[in-house]
């Protein structure tokens, strides 16, 4: 039994994430978020969630933001929480800490 | 002293004479009413014939290319009357008034879903025929294609469209560019995440709905323009190529435009002015005394891109501005221009201007451009 839980974004989700509500498109970070990211840290208590966020020609802020940033807004989930179970695979560096920023910020 | 000052004004009084007579004319042939018979059995349909400038350039000819696409829209949207437009002496095309001058047919050719609303006459020369059919505008008209795109200016030439936030034709033109031309990782991704957040906000923001809580003021004049808006008109258009070893991306969106956006806000419409005001105090009350307003355009296209702040006045929006520089603090010799409205902003390593422009713009217009290492 695996001690954490993988998402690959572009794998799981799509290759052409974009957008922050449901309604300005199909790929917004608000669905990552409900539908793939919360249910991660929600349905598996004490296990680590690894974001992969490779294989993804650039990231807007508006999908991170409200993918991350709005785990802490709309979820039962801290910041201290979040952080201490998520780890972000891949990807550029710049973008990896960008998605802690929206995390502390939130 | 007195007789320069007097010669100036009189030169300047005579260049504005003459270009008011030159708009006059221009508005007089617009106005010409023209007869065409498709079908010999069919009554000649009445159209009015357009001139096409001979250059499709918004940086050089931005008054004579916004006034050629203000009466496509005049005639198809507002009079509802079929055009022609002439494109035969049409030579120079340049990337962004060529993007503009689709996005404008598409739009309304997407708008009253009639096929029949525009016709044209391609261009003659050699060069602009090949970039109408490069760029897809030869099969929006249906006009006669050329049997080869060769020329080295036209090759690298792509443009998509879109509605809402489907990225994935954008991204793929990008990812094209990219398996030609070298850049490095950072680069790449900064300029797929500023087109993708550019992209962002022309549905978020460029289209508003007609539940949207606008002030009283603007409400009539959105209302006129919500006449020509409808689910399939919130639509982008983006442009890439290379050229003279120069890479261009242009997003353009037909919307209300960043200056108004901005302006007003939702909610606390007057705190967030204040705001403004405190900021930049100087700028705003000189502008304000000046009652120019439409030099407010460049100020507050300037403001959302150095502030983190949104129409939305939520403190986890308004993000995406900084997105959109990303690509030029990477590389050495990128610049970003804004247009929209009457204001431009400009931003490159070494220096960040506004400008004001005479002349209106319908919507926003994005460019990312840099030198590309062969």
């Amino acid at each position: 039994m695996s001690n954490h839980v993988q998402i690959h974004i572009a794998k799981d989700f799509s290759e052409y994430p974009a957008g922050r509500y449901k309604e300005h498109g199909p790929n917004s970070g608000e669905r990552f978020r409900d539908e793939i990211l919360a249910p991660a840290f929600l349905n598996n208590p004490g296990k680590n969630v690894h974001v992969n966020i490779g294989d993804i020609l650039g990231y807007g802020s508006s999908f991170l933001e409200e993918a991350f940033g709005g785990l802490i807004r709309e979820y039962d989930l801290t910041k201290e929480d979040v952080l201490a179970r998520l780890e972000i695979k891949n990807g550029l560096k710049s973008d990896r800490l960008r998605i802690i920023d929206f995390i502390q910020e939130a | 002293m007195l007789l320069k000052q007097t010669t100036k004004k009189s030169i300047r009084r005579k260049e504005e004479t003459q270009k008011n007579q030159h708009n006059a004319n221009l508005d007089r042939r617009f106005k010409k009413v023209h007869y065409h018979r498709t079908n010999e059995n069919e009554p000649a349909k009445a159209y009015r014939k357009l001139i096409a400038p001979q250059c499709l350039d918004l940086n050089t000819y931005r008054g004579l290319l916004l006034r050629f696409l203000y009466f496509i829209d005049y005639w198809c949207l507002e009079k509802s009357v079929p055009i022609m437009i002439d494109f035969s002496k049409t030579v120079i095309c340049e990337s962004v008034g060529t993007m503009l001058t689709m996005a404008t047919i598409d739009r309304v050719l997407h708008y009253t879903k009639n096929e029949d609303l525009i016709t044209a006459i391609p261009p003659e020369n050699v060069i602009a025929n090949q970039v109408f059919m490069q760029i897809g505008l030869s099969t929006l008209l249906k006009l006669p294609e050329p049997n080869v795109v060769d020329h080295e200016d036209v090759v690298y030439w792509r443009c998509v469209s879109g509605h809402q936030i489907d990225t994935e034709h954008a991204i793929k033109t990008l990812k094209a560019i990219f398996s030609t031309y070298p850049f490095s990782e950072e680069a790449k991704h900064a300029l797929a995440g500023g087109l993708t957040e550019a992209i962002t906000n022309t549905s978020m923001h460029a289209y508003p709905s007609d539940d949207d809580k606008w002030p009283d003021e603007l409400r009539g004049m959105l209302k006129t323009e919500h006449k020509y808006w409808n689910s399939s008109s919130s639509r982008w258009w983006m442009f890439a190529g290379v050229k003279d070893s120069r890479l261009s991306v242009v997003v353009y969106d037909a919307g209300i435009g960043i200056p108004r956006s901005i302006r007003h806000t939702r909610k606390d419409r007057k705190g967030w002015f204040q705001e403004l005001v405190k900021a930049e105090k100087s700028l705003v009350s000189k502008v304000l005394r000046a009652e120019q307003i439409p030099k407010l355009d460049s100020y507050l296209i300037d403001l959302a891109m150095n502030q983190k702040k949104s129409r939305s006045n939520k403190k986890n929006r308004g993000k995406g501005m900084t997105d959109l520089k990303a690509f030029i603090d990477i590389t050495d010799n990128g610049h970003l221009v804004v247009l929209s409205g009457s204001g431009a902003y400009y931003y490159s390593s070494s220096k960040e201007v506004s400008h004001t422009y005479k002349s209106s713009m319908r919507g926003t217009l994005i460019t990312w451009s840099t030198t590309i290492d062969k």
